[in-house]
């Protein structure tokens, strides 16, 4: 099975990177988040969240450059990706840690009491 | 602040020594870690177990998550991490991947569900064991030859007129090579899917997604039994080569996780 290529057995333009590449991140988006084995566990997401990111996220990686070329550059604009973490990781925490002061001592992490 | 742990599963897996006679699985989870770095583990079932990994609660719960979800690094880095250990598992034997984001709260939850769906489970793995997801992307080719070229001259109208019906023309080519690359995907989708035991197609690929300029007319996985690829490798290579104006990609081996499906309802509606 590992003889195979990953890569395509047919690379029909230069473009299909020669170097053995894990994954194309759309392909592997779309398996991941769209994908896989549906059993709702105890904490519920919501998967619209995830699609717009995922959305966000192929735009993104797939190709900047290109975007670019078509003009397409409004992740630099969109504070969620233009730096990583930047300042929200920093203000998600301050908020955090004032949310779990207002609350007292009711734990926010943990919802089971049982 | 204790360090409460919540469970985010990676997948499930048969219970016991793997009938694959591959490497067990209990050696593929030494050499992984997950998603918080955090060592995996399994949790036992009737016949399937679950491949699990302690994460903080604090990052993993709900609201955290949330946020967590909210960083594209964070996403990308974990997503890629998740797919990791589900690949790492599948040289252990069949694996059925479970969705990204899938976190209980206690073990013993994990445990309660692998005993509700043990027949469903069961009967997932056994439908993918010796079986591999590939995944096969079809392009239409960069404009032919005929299309660039646009109408013949028509005949001795005013330049305008004669512009106008070469757009016309050209517009109507490139409607015409759409369609007929839509139809052709549509075939080499029957061929692929009569050599695989199950087929799915995806949501076709924008090009920034794709990273490629060419529209993608096709993006099917097929579940193709591991004896029986060469035959499906000879079903992809004829079809490229009866479509010219195509261009046919192949990713994988991938975990199979577009035949996943252990259904909503009981058998038989």
């Amino acid at each position: 099975m590992s003889e195979y290529s990953r890569n395509g057995l047919l690379p029909s333009t230069p473009r299909t990177p020669a170097a053995p590449q894990p994954a194309n991140l759309a392909d592997l988006l779309e398996r991941v988040l769209d994908k896989g084995l549906v059993i709702a566990g105890d904490i519920r997401i919501n998967l619209l969240d995830i699609e717009l990111l995922t959305i966000k996220i192929r735009l993104l990686i797939a190709s900047v450059d290109k975007a670019r070329e078509m003009g397409i550059d409004w992740w630099e604009h969109d504070p969620t990706l233009s730096s990583g973490e930047r300042d929200l990781a920093g203000e998600n925490k301050r908020l955090r840690e004032r949310l779990a002061e207002l609350e007292g001592d009711r734990t926010t992490t943990r919802r089971s009491e049982s | 602040m204790t360090a409460a742990a919540c469970v985010w599963l990676y997948a499930v897996v048969p219970a016991g020594p793997s009938p694959g006679g591959g490497g067990s699985v209990e050696s593929a989870l030494a050499a992984i870690s997950g998603v918080a770095d955090e060592p995996l583990y399994l949790v036992p079932g009737p016949g399937v177990a679950a491949v699990a990994g302690a994460v903080p609660c604090e990052d993993f719960d709900e609201e955290p998550l949330r946020t967590h979800l909210a960083d594209v690094t964070w996403l990308e880095r974990t997503v890629r991490i998740h797919h990791g250990a589900v690949d790492a598992l599948v040289r252990a034997g069949p694996v059925l991947p479970m969705r990204y984001a899938t976190v209980y709260r206690e073990e013993s939850s994990v445990a309660a569900m692998l005993e509700t769906h043990r027949e469903r489970l069961a009967a997932a793995l056994e439908r993918i064991t010796g079986r591999t997801e590939w995944g096969v992307k079809v392009y239409l080719a960069h404009r032919s030859a005929t299309e660039s070229d646009g109408a013949r001259p028509a005949d001795q109208s005013s330049p305008g007129t004669a512009y106008l019906l070469r757009r016309k023309a050209q517009r109507d080519d490139r409607l015409q090579t759409r369609q007929r690359a839509g139809e052709e995907a549509d075939r080499i989708h029957e061929a692929l899917a009569a050599a695989a035991v199950e087929n799915a197609r995806h949501p076709l690929q924008t090009a920034e997604a794709s990273g490629r300029g060419e529209p993608m007319v096709l993006n099917g996985a097929y579940l193709v039994d591991d004896e029986r690829l060469p035959a499906f490798e000879k079903a992809v290579a004829s079809c490229a080569a009866d479509h010219g104006a195509l261009c046919v990609e192949v990713t994988g081996p991938w975990p199979a996780y577009s035949f996943t499906d252990i259904g909503e309802l009981p058998e038989g509606e």
